[in-house]
């Protein structure tokens, strides 16, 4: 449970691990009935990272979705949330309230906002990394980072 | 192990993550509340992003806007002149399509002030379409919230490659009808 997060997760694992488990043993896979514990055990690894791997996936598929997403107004967005956010944004260094600009308001690439602030591609993201923390943190009302 | 930063977790949902720090923070995430928390706070940043519009628009941004709206009103103004946008419920967005001569300019810079000569509103190296030598200033219906005068008088520098610099001058106004 702990590596999955939920009690649903880990009772479906317990599931998929039966079932793989009662399939080695019907084909033959498992000659040494002695050896089942840790049999078990390497198919619940498995499992586990099968499922993370799936989750991860689909964590990606979510957010290329989510950037693609162009014309649908997402949820949860409102007048007053981009009023704020503009409000946050006058409290970011000048640098970093560029950097948000250029990129997220004026689709601008990394390398184009990287040569006009003379920093390198890596230390441009960085600071975007950095801007959305304090937006973020400005958003909920908290000091910014 | 202790949370990742907000700014690695933004990091991560920008994609952005070196390949072992995201697995780093895969291992961690999926099992920790505080966590997802913190990717739903930048996801809201992003999205809140994604539905503002910012004062100066990108040629697409533009086109994208007038292709979702047919309401939107698109007021032309010559260097010099002065022009008026009425916005109200059922015309919430107008545009003030900026002409100058912008063929050599690499970079143009926007000042807004107010009447009496107090600037309000700097934005350095604004977005500009080059070939048709204009730069869009968009006008929201929510900017009636906004303290300051409705009139604005506007200076776009064009900076060219060799250093030269020209200005050119407009005067805005937005009239808001009542709701």
């Amino acid at each position: 449970m702990r590596h999955l997060g939920s009690r649903v997760a880990a009772e479906d694992l317990v599931q998929q691990v039966m079932l793989r488990v009662l399939m080695a043993i019907r084909e033959g896979r498992l000659e040494n009935p002695g050896s089942l514990a840790s049999f078990v055990l390497g198919t619940c690894r498995n499992v586990t990272w099968d499922t993370r791997r799936a989750q991860i996936r689909q964590r990606a598929i979510e957010r290329e979705a989510a950037a693609l997403e162009d014309t649908v107004e997402p949820p949860g967005v409102t007048e007053s949330d981009v009023r704020r956010l503009m409000g946050c944004m006058g409290r970011l260094p000048e640098r970093e309230a560029l950097v948000v600009r250029m990129t997220f308001l004026e689709d601008r690439e990394v390398d184009e906002i990287a040569a006009r602030l003379a920093v390198t591609s890596g230390n441009l993201r960085v600071i975007r990394h950095r801007a959305l923390a304090k937006l973020a943190a400005c958003l909920e009302g908290a000091v910014s980072q | 192990m202790t949370c990742p930063s907000l700014s690695t977790a933004a990091a991560w949902v920008l994609g952005e993550l070196e390949p072992a720090d995201e697995q780093a923070f895969e291992e961690h995430y999926f099992a920790c509340a505080a966590c997802e928390a913190r990717v739903m706070q930048i996801q809201h940043v992003l999205r809140t992003l994604h539905q503002s519009l910012p004062p100066v628009l990108t040629v697409e941004r533009r086109r994208a806007l007038e292709g979702r709206h047919t309401t939107i009103q698109s007021v032309p103004v010559k260097p010099g002149e002065r022009a008026v946008i009425h916005l109200g419920p059922s015309a919430p967005i107008g545009l003030w399509v900026m002409s100058a001569d912008l063929s050599e300019a690499s970079r143009v810079d926007f000042e807004g002030s107010s009447p009496d000569g107090e600037v309000f509103l700097s934005i350095a190296d604004v977005p500009f379409d080059r070939e048709r030598g204009e730069v869009v200033l968009a006008c929201q219906e929510h900017y009636r919230n906004l303290p300051g005068p409705t009139e604005m008088h506007v200076q776009l520098t064009a900076t060219s490659a060799d250093g030269t610099k020209r200005a050119t001058h407009y005067v805005l106004d937005h009239h808001f009808q009542s709701r």
